[in-house]
Order: structure tokens, then C-alpha cells, then sequence
């Protein structure tokens, strides 16, 4: 069977009958289905004839059962959550449309989405362990990607006997000896958010460690030399990147002053953002790029920047181009703070950035960069132990936000802003945080629950 | 919950319950999936939690239940094209980034449509699709192998939706095709939008996984 354990549950043993057919749905023996899920010939007969007899499978011969007729009707899957709230005379614009349409291209083809990995030499019995070194835990995203990754964990948990967690405080040293550490204790599979995409020293660390035939998964930030990886899984920072700054030149008209605050200097999402954004403002000639600075992805040194620029003689810029609402909320807050007016500002993930541009009235677009995919990556990780093919690199959706409103030629919302805030949720919950978002809310709703009472 | 017979049955029941009512509701959190489905607390709670384990249900960013890959990759297998499985994903969702159309992967059998994995356009471009429509007629295929069809609800005889596809492979009778849902019933396609399809045709061709 795939995955070595024996199943303890009909639900299980279901999800597992019908994986066990080959993309052409070959009929197969049942002695080799009951073999290959697990299961003993009473309970496996009854369950086959019953799925049989539902049209789950099919008989095709004596002894050979095939997926049958409604198993088909499982294709029909819905991708993505769709927001259907969104009002049809703001929506979004077929690409079918008149040439006079000052449109810019949003969405570039990405052919590395598209290439698999076999992961046969791979494949184990589980239960599994799992090392993860993390660059840091150094804010708010880091902490709900690694949350999300905990409540994979937990869903999954008769299949990892031990998930062990090393933390480098952004330190490339650190990290390598971190490593060390997590192979030495005898991990099936290393997970890796780098701390630095520049370090020689961590690109031949996983090199070696993936060399010894250890798979090693990246998550978020990837090593420079991509080829120790097994898979990546990631966000699109060019989308991230492109987009925003295409709605902040549109939202100025084309001409106009930007600041620039990226996250941290030499993290690799950081510079695939700001490289798309400079990509993004080139096509306005109008537009003027006053200053490029870095901000370590924190409200206090997106405030620093907002300070050190207006202190070397700087007026207050017509936009600000953040890479995230992590210093974005630093940007923000310093206006408001003086009390001057806010320019447009880019920059999503945290609830805060959505409270107080919302409350302020700011122009703004956010793109969630989806601390989700810690969950995602741990799932990928284990479709590598029980030899499934995964694809290469695994990019999580990154949606629109926009105010209502705020629309521009090319950027429409894939959902509304004052839909998507958390009212009831702290200023530092990170809302593209996935299921384990939930753990907050209930938090919130038994403070609330406890102050009320 | 009130069908069952055996242990079987009840799993059975479960399992389908689990997998339709997504389609139907959207639903956040495993006890409210749990009460849609009618099952109780304890129980419900745990039936849920083991179809994301087994990937039966995934969730958005948002935490709104989807149905999950295991389920997509059986549906297809079923339907002979398993080998789209995996890279049907990226390829419709960066076909509908760039169309802003509903993309879509179909079977085509015997004069009708079954609609396989979607990504859903926004706004006045956002359509549910049916999940099993007819053609009103044969798809004619051009040299660059893309056709212009319109799609009946199923049983119906009036056009509901005019897509434009293209077929990627053929198995046994049946033709598995990629397309997107036109808005209205307007005929003709620009050619940004035919290169656009004819792309995800390409890649979806190209990088199907392999027979082991």
C-alpha cells in the first residue's frame, strides 16, 4: 500500500480503493487492491461490493474491478474559492476586448509551474520524520507560515512520528550547522527555508545532503543553486511584485513619485518582488522611482525608512510601493501619526495594513503572499515519502485585494478588501494563514467572549 | 444519514456527503462541514479531518473547503486522462489569470461534455459550470486544433454557454479537452485569447505525467 500503515478507517480505506488505479483506469485483481490498501479479504470484500454496487467501481471481468461510472464526476473540481459577491459592473474584463483597452499585461506564463518529479526512490513506510530548518521566526508571516505547517502536522499526525524544528535567526551559519544537526538525528526528509539566497556555504550544505539521497523540500525561500531541491514551494513574487506596482502606476495615471520599501536585503522573495516591480514601473515613463530601501519586512523599519527619507530632504511621494503590509503598517502609521496625508500604498498580509487603510480611507492593493503554503509544503512532503510525483516548484494562488473602488485598467480584485479584513481579528494575525487562522479567531471571540461576561 | 446498512454503507455515505456538499455550500470548519453533512460532533469532526489527511478536501487560503487533489486525480483516472492530474492546476489557473475566463478540463464522449477540474473567471466573467453538459454539435477542430462550441444543460436542447477548446489527448471514444467558457452567447474569438488556449494545450500535453 502506499504509505505502509494499515488503514483504520472505511473513510480511509475509500480514499485509498480509489487512488489505486493508473491514470488509463486498468481493472485490476481485488486481491491486488486489498493488498495494496491494506486491507483483510472480509472487511475488503464487503467494502468493494458496496462501492460496486454505488457505482464507485465497476466490475469488468471475474476478479477485476476498474474506478466506474460516478467516480468519473470527482473530476469536477472547483480550483480556487471564488468570491461571487463581486458586482458585475466593476468586474473584471474579458482578455477578448477592444484594442483601445490601455491594458497591461498581468500574468506571465511560468513554465517551471508545470514540471513533475517521480519520487519512487524516495517512497518509504511511514510514519515519517520530518526536519525543518527555518530561517526565522522573526515576524508575524514567518510565525503563521509555521503555524500553518503545525496544523499540517497535526492533520497528518498518524503519518509523522516526529517533525523537528530548527530556528537560524537569519543566520546562514547557523542554519548550516542546524542542518547537521536535523540529518544527524535521522530525518526522512528536509524541509528548508533558507536564510540567506546568497550563501555559498548553505548551497553546498544541501547539495551534500541531497547528494547523500536525503529529499530536501524549500519553502518560501529557496537556496541559490535550486539543484539539491526536490521541489519548491513557494508564491508567485513576480505576480506579487508586478501587480502592484501596474495598479500603483495606474492609480497615479502614469506619472508621479514612489518610495520603494522592500522586505529583507538579500531574501530571495524580496528581490523577485522588487526586480517585477521595477519591471512593472518601466513601462510608465511618467513615473519616477525616488528611493529604494530595505526594511527587514517589520512595522518599526518601515517606519524608519518613511522617517530617514523624509529626513534627507524628501516631499512626501505620490505612492509607496511596499513588498509587503509588514513594513507597510510602519509606512502608514507614520503618516497618520503626523498627521499628514497618505499617498497610495501597496503591501497586504497582515490584518493591520487592512484595518488602518480601510479605516483611513488609504488607496491601496495587497497581495497576500499565502503563509498557507507551510501547510502545502508539509502535504508535498509527504506525497514525496509514499513515492507520489509532485510537481517541481508549487506555486500557492496569490488573489487580488482591492479596496471597493480602486480598480484599475488592468488590476481588478479577485476579492474586496472590506471582505477580506478581519474585524475581529488582532492587527498582527497574518489572514492568508489558511485553516490555522482559525485558532485566532477563536482566541479573539473567548477574549471578547470573557470581557463581555 | 439515515440510508445506511452496513458499516460499508455508512463510510460510503460519509465519503459522499464529504465530497458533493463543498459543491454545493461554502462551508469553513470541519464542524460546520461536519453539521452540512449531518453527521454528528465527535464523529464529524473526525471524518472531516481524515478527508483532508487523505486529500479528499483541501481548503483555500481563506478556509473554505474545496475538494482535494486525491479526488481530482481519481475523477480523472476514471474518466481514462489521470496523467492531467497534477498539472491541470497551474496550467487552468494561469489560463484563467490570463484569459480572465473560466478555464476549464473536459472529457468529450458521445456528444456530451463532462466538465473535469475549473478555474473560475471573476466577476461578469465569473461562470459556475455544469458539471455534465451536451454539444449541440460536433466539435470541428482547425488546423490549430482549437473549436468553437456551444454547450447545453444536460437533457436541454438550448445553448447555455459557448466555449472555445482544445483537445489535448484521445482515449478509448473519448476526447479530453481544454477550454474556457465565453462570456454570452456571442460568437468569435480574438487571437490573443486562441494563443492563450492553444499555450495551456501545449503545456498540459507536454508535461503529463508519464505511465510509470
Amino acid at each position: 500500500m502506499p504509505t505502509g500503515e494499515t488503514p483504520r478507517s472505511n473513510l480511509i480505506r475509500i480514499a485509498r480503493i480509489l487512488g489505486c488505479f493508473d491514470h488509463r483506469n486498468s481493472p485490476r485483481p481485488t486481491h491486488e487492491i486489498l493488498s495494496e490498501v491494506g486491507m483483510g479479504r472480509s472487511t475488503g470484500f464487503g467494502l468493494l461490493r458496496a462501492l460496486t454496487l454505488r457505482g464507485w467501481l465497476e466490475k469488468v471481468d471475474h476478479g477485476l474491478l476498474r474506478l466506474g461510472p460516478r467516480a468519473g464526476g470527482l473530476a469536477f473540481v472547483p480550483l480556487e474559492a471564488v468570491d461571487t459577491t463581486r458586482p458585475g459592473s466593476t468586474a473584471a474584463l474579458p482578455l477578448d476586448r477592444s484594442s483601445a483597452d490601455p491594458h497591461h499585461a498581468i500574468t506571465e506564463w511560468d513554465a517551471r509551474l508545470f514540471e513533475t518529479v517521480s519520487t519512487d526512490a524516495y517512497k518509504r513506510p511511514a510514519p515519517f520524520r520530518i526536519g525543518f530548518a527555518n530561517a526565522s521566526l522573526s515576524n508575524e508571516w514567518r510565525r503563521a507560515m509555521f503555524e500553518s505547517m503545525r496544523y499540517a502536522e497535526r492533520l497528518h499526525a498518524d503519518r509523522i512520528d516526529a517533525f523537528l524544528v530548527r530556528e537560524a535567526a537569519d543566520d546562514a551559519g547557523t542554519q548550516v550547522n542546524q542542518i547537521d544537526e536535523l540529518v544527524k538525528s535521522g530525518i526522512d526528509l528536509l524541509l528548508v527555508s533558507t536564510t540567506n539566497a546568497h550563501s555559498p556555504h548553505l548551497d553546498r550544505k544541501l547539495k551534500e545532503v541531497a547528494d547523500a539521497g536525503l529529499p530536501v523540500v524549500a519553502v518560501d525561500r529557496r537556496p541559490r543553486d535550486p539543484s539539491s531541491l526536490v521541489s519548491f514551494v513557494t508564491a508567485s513574487d513576480r505576480r506579487i511584485g508586478r501587480i502592484s506596482a501596474l495598479w500603483l502606476a495606474e492609480r497615479l495615471k502614469g506619472v508621479g513619485r514612489i518610495w520603494m520599501l522592500s522586505g529583507l536585503e538579500g531574501a530571495s522573495p524580496a528581490m523577485r518582488r522588487q526586480s517585477a516591480a521595477f519591471s512593472g514601473f518601466s513601462e510608465f515613463p511618467g513615473i519616477q522611482i525616488e528611493a529604494v530601501t530595505y526594511t527587514d519586512w517589520t512595522e518599526e523599519g518601515g517606519r524608519k525608512a518613511i522617517q530617514r527619507l523624509f529626513d534627507q530632504g524628501g516631499d512626501a511621494p505620490d505612492g509607496i510601493w511596499c513588498d509587503s503590509g509588514l513594513q507597510g503598517v510602519g509606512s502608514l502609521k507614520f503618516f497618520v501619526e503626523n498627521e499628514l496625508a497618505v499617498p497610495a500604498h501597496t503591501g497586504g498580509d497582515l490584518n493591520q495594513m487592512y484595518k488602518l487603510a480601510l479605516y483611513h480611507k488609504v488607496p491601496f492593493v495587497a497581495l497576500d503572499y499565502p503563509a498557507a503554503m507551510g501547510a502545502r509544503v508539509v502535504e508535498v512532503a509527504l506525497d514525496i515519502l509514499s513515492g507520489k510525483s509532485v510537481p517541481r516548484r508549487v506555486e500557492v494562488p496569490v488573489p487580488i485585494v482591492l479596496p471597493r473602488g480602486m480598480e484599475t485598467a488592468s488590476v481588478r480584485a479577485d476579492t474586496w478588501a472590506e471582505r477580506h479584513v478581519g474585524w475581529d481579528l488582532p492587527g498582527s494575525a497574518i489572514l492568508s494563514q489558511g485553516p490555522s487562522l482559525r485558532g485566532l479567531r477563536s482566541d479573539s471571540e473567548n477574549k471578547q467572549g470573557s470581557r463581555h461576561g | 444519514m439515515d440510508k445506511a446498512d452496513t458499516p460499508y454503507d455508512k463510510a460510503i455515505d460519509i465519503f459522499e456527503g464529504l465530497v458533493e456538499k463543498p459543491l454545493r455550500k461554502t462551508v469553513s470548519g470541519p464542524l460546520p462541514l461536519a453539521r452540512a453533512v449531518g453527521l454528528a460532533t465527535t464523529s464529524g469532526y473526525r471524518a472531516v479531518a481524515i478527508a483532508e489527511s487523505e486529500g479528499l478536501l483541501s481548503r483555500s487560503t481563506g478556509g473554505a473547503y474545496l475538494r482535494g487533489p486525491a479526488t481530482l486525480a481519481a475523477g480523472l483516472s476514471a474518466l481514462g486522462f489521470g496523467e492531467f492530474a497534477l498539472v491541470a492546476e497551474p496550467v487552468l489557473i494561469q489560463l484563467r489569470q490570463s484569459t480572465r475566463l473560466t478555464a476549464f478540463l473536459g472529457v468529450l464522449s458521445d456528444g456530451a461534455c463532462i466538465i473535469g477540474p475549473f478555474s473560475s473567471g471573476r466577476g461578469i466573467t465569473f461562470v459556475s459550470p455544469q458539471r455534465h453538459c451536451s454539444l449541440l454539435t460536433p466539435p470541428s477542430f482547425d488546423p490549430d486544433r482549437l473549436a468553437e462550441v456551444s454547450l447545453a444543460h444536460q437533457f436541454e436542447a438550448v445553448a447555455a454557454q459557448r466555449a472555445v477548446i482544445s483537445s489535448i489527448s484521445e482515449s478509448e471514444n473519448r476526447l479530453c479537452i481544454v477550454g474556457v467558457l465565453l462570456p454570452g452567447t456571442r460568437e468569435g474569438t480574438g487571437n490573443e485569447l486562441r494563443s492563450e488556449l492553444a499555450r495551456a494545450a501545449d503545456l498540459l500535453c507536454s508535461h503529463a505525467e508519464k505511465p510509470a
